[in-house]
């Protein structure tokens, strides 16, 4: 099995923290590491929680990130967490904001549309794109997709996420669980299995 | 509960918890352990389980990378904390930064030193007199001083407006009641210094102490005009006779001193603040006349 966390940007976080706040030189291209490593995951995970606006609220969130970025104390963890964190409350507001002002329909694209319609043999055949995994995802009740992405897309572990979702661990953990499961009940039931899987 | 269950038990609690095992491995994204306890087939069936997940964490695509020259461009153009580190201030705290800057330093320097200037010039009694009265009551510090006893006091212009203050509100007061009253000690206490005002033995509070011998009843007259020469007054200063109602007599315009209050009771020296002492204005007197007004004549 491949170690699913290949994004972690490990030993050298401290050292490209310290540079993207030091204002010199280098500052630039330490920040831009650590945007290409966070935001291709805050983008997986704002895709699965608020689909509709997923890029505006990524963007909103390094803004937010930006302007807090000199006062931020921590390690990579710390640095994950305060991003999705603020992603999550972005998201939150968003979805207040649309709830108050709510968007007149407009009738579905067939395809391509969004994460949530989607045969799942379809999509684990389709090589198993990070999109097809989106939408098998997002096919999860709300708060498990959102733990399940928390613990594999963001890295976080069960303490972190619990305290990013204001739920327990053992609350986190169990959601996660289920999660994993009804998406093992799914794949199979779509006839998903370790061969065909393989096969990809 | 069967023998054959019992024995099953334990290896179908093993079995959740090697499957808890393994979803936390997938979560983690961990290798499967070697040799853990699943029955056959078991692993294979979590295998497209972690396609999914490791999908989830494939390598960025281009378009979730397309916003990067917008976000350098919002780090270069923030103003900027960020290129000076160090302590910072959070907004929204304006008083607590304002507390931890010298300026608190410097206003409580300068309220100290405009308190004790104040302080000083109260007790040094250079205050203007309204205000030295104010400090005399508040913080002790020492009465309005006076340049003579001729010298009017500003306020004076107040008092003719009190009854005690005409010579009519005087004559109307009984002669002696109040006056004579024993407990009128400090500013009052030197009416018994006046030589007018020494009560006669077996003569009784507030009946009129007078050389006279009339009582206090007798020497009502109607205000405005003007008290008869030779009576005392209550202010122990022989009653301006002929002066007009409403104007300001000379005792009544000298000030009641508290210095008098540090007079000798019984002292045989007549205190200079002993007239406007019997003068002060007070309720008490307004209404002890009042009532003589109301009692009959003998």
């Amino acid at each position: 099995m491949v170690p699913i966390l290949g994004m972690v940007i490990g030993e050298t976080f401290e050292r490209l923290l310290a540079a993207a706040q030091s204002g010199t030189g280098e500052a630039d291209g330490a920040f831009s590491v650590l945007w290409r490593d966070a935001n291709p995951a805050l983008l997986r995970y704002l895709r699965v929680i608020a689909p509709e606006a997923a890029d505006d609220i990524a963007a909103d969130t390094w803004v937010h990130v930006i302007r807090g970025l000199a006062a931020f104390r921590g390690d990579e963890t710390a640095w994950r967490a305060w991003l999705f964190t603020t992603a999550r409350r972005r998201a939150i507001d968003e979805s207040r904001r649309r709830a108050r002002r709510p968007v007149i329909p407009v009738p579905e694209l067939p395809d391509e549309a969004g994460p949530g319609a989607a045969d799942p043999a379809d999509l684990v055949l389709d090589k198993l794109s990070t999109e097809a995994a989106i939408r098998i995802i997002s096919a999860l009740p709300r708060f498990q997709a959102e733990v399940i992405l928390l613990r594999v897309v963001a890295g976080l572990d069960n303490q972190a996420v619990a305290r990013l979702v204001g739920r327990s661990p053992g609350a986190v953990r169990v959601a996660a669980h289920r999660g994993l499961r009804r998406l093992a009940a799914t794949l199979q039931a779509s006839g998903i299995t370790r061969d065909s899987a393989g096969k990809v | 509960m069967t023998k054959r269950e019992r024995s099953s038990r334990p290896d179908r609690r093993s079995l959740e918890w090697s499957r808890e095992a393994l979803l936390d491995v997938l979560l983690e994204g961990g290798p499967w352990p070697d040799g853990d306890p699943l029955p056959d087939g078991e692993p294979e069936r979590w295998q497209p389980v972690a396609q999914v997940l490791t999908a989830l964490t494939s390598a960025p695509e281009s378009r979730e990378l397309s916003g990067e020259a917008q976000a350098l461009a919002e780090f270069r153009g923030q103003p900027h904390p960020v290129r000076h580190p160090g302590p910072v201030h959070h907004r929204g705290q304006g008083w607590v930064s304002w507390l931890r800057g010298p300026r608190p330093a410097v206003a409580a320097a300068a309220g100290a030193v405009l308190v004790g200037g104040l302080l000083a010039v109260a007790y040094a009694g250079d205050l203007p007199a309204a205000a030295q009265r104010l400090a005399h009551d508040t913080i002790d510090a020492p009465p309005v001083a006076r340049s003579g006893s001729a010298a009017p006091d500003p306020d004076a212009s107040q008092l003719p407006a009190s009854p005690l203050g005409t010579a009519a509100g005087r004559a109307s007061f009984p002669p002696g009641r109040g006056a004579a009253h024993p407990d009128r000690r400090t500013s009052r206490g030197s009416l018994f210094m006046s030589p007018h005002h020494h009560r006669r033995p077996g003569s009784a509070p507030g009946t009129g102490g007078g050389p006279s011998g009339r009582s206090g009843g007798g020497h009502q007259f109607p205000s405005g005009s003007p008290a008869p020469s030779g009576l005392p007054s209550p202010s122990g200063l022989p009653s301006p006779s002929g002066s007009p109602s409403g104007s300001p007599t000379p005792g009544a315009s000298q000030q009641p001193s508290p210095s008098a209050s540090t007079a000798p009771v019984d002292g045989a020296t007549p205190s200079p603040w002993a007239a406007p002492s019997a003068t002060r204005p007070s309720g008490h007197h307004h209404r002890t006349g009042a009532s003589g007004a109301q009692s009959p004549p003998p």
